[in-house]
């Protein structure tokens, strides 16, 4: 029996979607910082040039190692690192129902470095395997965080700061393992910051195989994510099996993170800053939000990349230093709007 | 209909549930009444799938709700539970999750169900605000949005929690003649409430629990004659005729 097979209603068409002309232009902006990141830098570049050696298979061409050794890996690891962040902050945010989580902020990025670190000083010289180690890391992390919501049914600020904790123990752990391992991992400050200035495309292609297929699974199933917004009681009177959803977007949220971090370091704010940005944009209903949080997220890490390495060329900014500045104040904002709000 | 077979359950090593033996029939609206404690809300939480019976089983038309698939279970028995977060939606977008047991991963997209959304928008009375989000909406416009939620889950059997929890009066007799609607359809409703007047006034049959037992059963009338609301909830009921029918104040009794 149903009520709702006979209804009068006259039959609606679809109203177009005022959010739609977001993903046309979300997209084009990643393409243009794209381009951008190819063409601009400490030495002038004729993208041009670079090409016609590439298809002339002249190697030695300046230009051409310029673009196809530099440039090109750091723009899309820039791309993958800054997606695949900004989903695994909206994917945090929904699993704790906490606005507030992103994978820098509750300690999961903490936990990819520290395994990363610790993978780097046990098997010093093999990357491969380090996407891998920054997932066990960051899983790990929140694995903990989650443990600690779910056994005392801690609120917003309690699971905050549980992550925060979480966070600084394994950032100590991680400068252990720099002080016992001195020789192995020399040279780290640049991976703790967070920063693209040594992505290769030896580093962002294993990170790649883990990123791409977690944003394909997250964006086909990303339904449940809106039903595990209304609540743990909803969302199973709904028929969602509301634990197991939850642990399989905490798994999704870990290989984001984690593979991000094991080429690009210890990038903060990009998972709190772009879906919050982009829910002012599309809304919170996540068949909009994660894609635009992919291509924003790229686009943002991207752009902020470019900017701090030309900002004060030739010197380089590592980026990480650049979203700090940028993403602290937007972090208190957004501490003190929720207050606002809840009055 | 609902069938409960010597349920059992405790949070812990103690019961909250004692011995339930029950039948819930299609074509009414029965109403859960009792003390804080008493176990209404373990009872919806049991027969919604959210706890799990330490004895006995539960049947919906027929069949053992611990075998059923949960998005089976969902589109057959709808849950209103009586806390909830505030999503940052609209009201169309909270409406619309409503099918998600029937359409799962792929969404509402096809014009038969946005139908459906919209059909159960203008039945709950939230058409007009449909693209409001729910933060700025009142607690009984809130309640009404669930309430069409439930409505476009389209279950047979609709459990509600509390719903008319903070409601004026006339939007909690509306949520109650929404209650009865449904029933008259066919639906298997069972709603606890704390109001001993609406409760009365408009169920069909009234369940009276007190410490985990089930010590009253029957009719509105039935229920009045046998004094049990007297003697568990210590006040009493006094019938007055209206030109609407009769109706029932509570007053203080021997135990105030």
């Amino acid at each position: 029996m149903s009520i709702l097979q006979n209804c009068c209603i006259p039959k609606s068409s679809r109203r177009p979607d005022r959010r739609e002309w977001l993903f046309w232009i979300l997209p084009l902006l990643a393409v243009a910082a794209f381009v951008l990141a190819l063409l601009v830098g400490a030495s002038r570049v004729d993208l041009g040039e670079a090409l016609s050696a590439a298809l002339a298979g002249e190697r030695e061409n300046t230009a051409y190692r310029i673009v196809f050794y530099l440039r090109l890996p750091r723009a899309l690891g820039a791309l993958l690192a800054g997606g695949a962040l900004a989903t695994a902050g909206v994917l945090l945010q929904a699993v704790l129902q906490n606005p507030m989580a992103a994978p820098n902020v509750i300690g999961v990025n903490a936990g990819a470095g520290f395994f990363s670190i610790l993978a780097m000083a046990l098997f010093p010289g093999v990357l491969g395997h380090l996407p891998l180690a920054a997932f066990l890391g960051a899983l790990l992390a929140a694995l903990l965080i989650y443990a600690v919501s779910a056994v005392t049914g801690a609120g917003r600020v309690t699971v905050t700061l549980v992550g925060v904790a979480v966070g600084s123990i394994l950032t100590a752990a991680s400068n252990t393992v720099k002080t016992l391992f001195p020789d192995s991992v020399y040279d780290i400050s640049d991976f703790l910051i967070g920063g693209l200035s040594g992505v290769s495309l030896a580093t962002v292609l294993p990170a790649a195989v883990m990123i791409l297929p977690a944003l394909g699974i997250t964006l086909l199933g990303s339904r449940s994510l809106d039903v595990l917004s209304l609540g743990e009681e909803v969302a199973g009177g709904l028929g969602l099996r509301v634990s197991r959803v939850r642990l399989l977007w905490l798994l999704l949220s870990a290989v984001l993170a984690g593979a991000a971090v094991s080429f690009c370091g210890l990038i903060g704010f990009v998972g709190l800053i772009v879906p919050h940005v982009m829910r002012r944009l599309v809304g919170n209903r996540h068949r909009y939000l994660l894609p635009a949080s992919i291509f924003g997220g790229g686009a943002f890490l991207l752009l902020a990349d470019t900017v701090s390495r030309t900002l004060f060329s030739p010197y380089e900014l590592p980026v990480g230093i650049l979203l700090s500045l940028v993403g602290g104040p937007f972090f208190i904002g957004l501490v003190l709007m929720e207050r606002r709000a809840k009055r | 209909m609902i069938e409960l077979q010597q349920v059992s359950f405790g949070y812990g090593g103690g019961f909250a549930a004692r011995d339930w033996n029950l039948t819930l029939e299609d074509h009414s609206l029965t109403a859960v009444i009792g003390e804080n404690g008493s176990g209404k809300t373990t009872l919806l939480r049991l027969l919604a799938g959210e706890l799990r019976p330490r004895e006995g089983r539960i049947l919906l038309d027929g069949r053992d709700t611990a075998s059923l698939p949960k998005r089976a279970l969902a589109r057959s028995l709808s849950y209103f539970p009586q806390g909830r977060p505030i999503p940052d939606m609209t009201v169309e977008e909270v409406v619309s999750l409503g099918r998600y047991p029937h359409v799962g991963a792929r969404g509402e997209r096809t014009p038969a169900e946005r139908q459906r959304i919209l059909f159960a928008m203008e039945r709950a009375g939230v058409a007009s605000f449909a693209s409001r989000p729910v933060r700025e909406l009142s607690y009984g416009e809130r309640q009404r949005v669930y309430l069409a939620m439930q409505l476009a889950q389209d279950a047979n059997h609709c459990l509600f929690d509390e719903p008319t929890n903070f409601l004026d009066a006339a939007a909690a007799f509306s949520m109650l003649e929404q209650l009865r609607a449904l029933a008259g359809e066919g639906r298997c409703v069972l709603c606890v409430l704390h109001d001993l007047s609406l409760a009365m006034q408009y169920a069909h049959r009234i369940l009276l629990l007190h410490g985990g037992r089930l010590v009253a059963d029957g009719t509105p009338e039935q229920i009045d004659a046998s004094g049990a609301v007297e003697e568990y909830l210590g006040v009493a009921l006094r019938r007055v005729e209206t030109s609407n029918g009769a109706v029932y104040a509570v007053t203080p009794g021997h135990r105030v």
